[in-house]
């Protein structure tokens, strides 16, 4: 029975969420299956949260009992995930005062219509230096109460200070570490160690010249500007004799015949090219054509391989929820 | 007076009233069972003995490799299946090729950690640890506490696990799932460390940054054939190959469309059977094209 229960649960439950797609989305039949999956994913949800309670206090626990390096960070993590999780049981209209100012209305959630009012709110008196405050943080709490108000000061519960006030700012801190990432990150994509790799280096610049306002460099700006094609495609004609070259003096000839004529069809392909094809035109050529299509090539591999993945898992030929194959 | 209403009949009887079935998906529902029976008849193939040939994939092959280089160096191996939840299929497929990394970590004897951010998945992947050693023959070598929860937010997640790949030094990392910006916060530490990393996603947006900041990485289908490529058991073998056949006849009716729409184009075609087959075609992929 261990056996072959969860396979049928999940079978059955994997058939009905298929059939629910094919349902018309105006019938009650619809509505119903939809609530029936929400309210479950809700239960599920509830009691996967004290599993996931019950892991870390385990985790840091021993961490804690034997005095593990760093168990003092462990103290500390229990220590806020019961602070947290109080602030969210006692009343709310315990917690610090913030000045709020109501900015402009906007259409936080487009799917349901709703206008609500960003506000700016701080702990230390409202600065219009301070603009963007917890804009988005604003949107998604308290907002909609806010409507029409003046700068005005408030209460705002203490789980709602706590989220606004520490959770949001260090996750926004977390995140801005990716503008560094992204430099070191660049820096070892445009190397041009082979063929493709050149290929991406040279597509890399021109999309960040047609993405930048590069004309605004002194001097250069704008006459790099006017002169795309001549840049774009002497570059890629350089470099292709260059590597025919090499090809040559390494007695690659069939190579070095393939290059060359290449290098003479860019040229071709320059001479046909219309005159207003700039850095802006030829980056949404790129991201527009040979990046789409990759990434369409991309997406209908994954989707026939979510497809069969699913049928594996209705079939009960995988069944990770038991520990393996089946 | 109206004696008669939809509304006071019996609910289940309102239900049989209603349309059961939404036109507009027909083209799905009739790709579904055209690729799913591919798919079906490529696994009872695999059932009966006949041999299929699977290409090399570079980053599943180094798995070994990494695990190798773990077990030497004495340093633990670190596997994230992503932010995904349990219903997600890539957090399913990187499941899959954790049972079967697992079951070789029991061989070596090697230190498995996999931090979770969802503790339904993490309870899913304690099963699947726990049942990798018992058919490795190690279940003495299973240890509780190598599945745990960390947070469910998306960057405490990332900076604690930045934070173990710092102080811990796995010897080798797997990224495999899926990943939204967190992406490179996490691949950059790692390869701060030194470790190997084989990251796997078809989160098209975060593919780059694996590329770049990893050793190997799985592109997109890549990581829902991980799973059938390192157990190379056949009946998910056979999956592999239904899925790849299905492929060819998109990639069919996509060059026959493309020919067609060219046609027509260049001809000006406004009606007539070549107009009327490229129309079809456009529709094919359409989900509201058949209302």
């Amino acid at each position: 029975m261990r056996n072959y229960l969860p396979p049928i649960i999940c079978g059955v439950c994997g058939v009905i969420m298929m059939l629910h797609f094919f349902l018309p989305e105006n019938t009650m039949l619809y509505k119903t299956m939809m609530e029936w999956v929400t309210n479950s994913t809700i239960v599920v949800g509830v009691f996967g949260l004290f599993i996931g309670l019950a892991s870390l206090v385990h985790n840091h626990g021993n961490r804690i009992a034997r005095r593990s390096p760093g168990w003092g960070y462990s103290v500390i993590t229990l220590s806020f995930t019961a602070i947290v999780a109080l602030t969210g049981i006692i009343s709310q209209n315990v917690g610090p005062s913030v000045v709020s100012k109501p900015l402009e209305k906007y259409n936080y959630d487009n799917r349901k219509n709703q206008d609500h009012t960003l506000i700016t709110h701080t702990l230390f008196g409202y600065k219009d230096e301070t603009y963007k405050t917890n804009l988005v943080a604003a949107a998604s709490s308290d907002a909609p109460e806010m409507k029409g108000e003046e700068i005005t000061v408030r209460k705002v519960p203490l789980f709602m200070f706590f989220y606004n006030y520490v959770i949001m700012p260090m996750g926004a801190t977390t995140f801005s570490l990716l503008a560094f990432y992204m430099i070191t990150a660049t820096y070892r994509a445009m190397r041009a160690k082979s063929w493709e790799a050149s290929l991406l280096l040279i597509s890399s610049i021109i999309i960040l010249i047609g993405q930048v306002p590069i004309e605004e460099i002194p001097l250069i700006g704008k006459w790099i500007m006017g002169h795309a094609q001549l840049i774009v495609y002497m570059s890629l004609i350089l470099y292709i004799l260059y590597a025919a070259m090499k090809q040559f003096f390494s007695r690659n000839f069939i190579t070095c015949g393939i290059l060359s004529a290449s290098a003479a069809l860019i040229g071709v392909i320059w001479y046909y090219t219309p005159a207003d094809v700039d850095f802006e035109a030829m980056k949404s050529i790129i991201l527009n054509y040979p990046n789409n299509a990759a990434k369409r090539g991309i997406l209908i591999g994954v989707q026939l391989g979510s497809l069969a993945t699913s049928i594996k898992i209705l079939s009960g030929i995988e069944k990770p929820y038991m520990g393996g194959r089946g | 007076m109206e004696l008669f209403t939809i509304k006071s009949l019996p609910l289940w009887l309102q239900y049989v009233n209603e349309n059961w079935f939404d036109l507009n998906k027909l083209n799905a529902l009739i790709g579904i069972i055209i690729f799913g029976s591919l798919i079906v008849y490529f696994i009872r193939r695999a059932k009966s003995g006949a041999y299929l040939f699977v290409r090399r994939i570079p980053g599943l092959e180094s798995i070994e490799e990494a695990l190798g280089r773990a077990t030497e160096i004495g340093r633990p191996i670190l596997y994230i299946s992503g932010i995904g939840g349990e219903s997600d299929m890539q957090t399913i497929a990187a499941m899959n090729i954790l049972g079967n990394v697992a079951e070789q970590i029991a061989h070596y004897d090697t230190d498995l950690k996999v931090p979770c951010i969802n503790p339904i998945v993490m309870t899913i992947e304690q099963e699947l640890v726990k049942q990798a050693y018992t058919r490795a023959g190690r279940p003495e070598n299973y240890k509780e506490d190598c599945v745990y929860y960390l947070s469910d937010n998306q960057f405490a997640y990332a900076s604690a696990v930045s934070g173990i790949m710092v102080r811990e030094k796995p010897a080798a990392n797997f990224l495999l799932g899926n990943y939204a910006a967190e992406s490179l916060i996490i691949a950059e530490a790692g390869a701060s460390t030194g470790a190997i990393q084989i990251a796997g996603t078809a989160a098209i947006s975060q593919i780059p940054f694996f590329i770049v900041a990893c050793d190997y990485t799985l592109i997109g289908e890549e990581l829902f054939a991980a799973g059938a490529y390192v157990s190379r058991e056949p009946l998910l073998l056979g999956s592999l190959k239904g899925q790849d056949i299905a492929k060819l006849v998109i990639i069919l009716i996509m060059i026959v469309a493309i020919i067609l729409g060219t046609i027509v184009s260049a001809f000006l075609l406004k009606d007539g059977f070549i107009y009327g087959l490229s129309d079809f075609m456009n529709k094919i992929f359409d989900l509201k094209a058949f209302k």
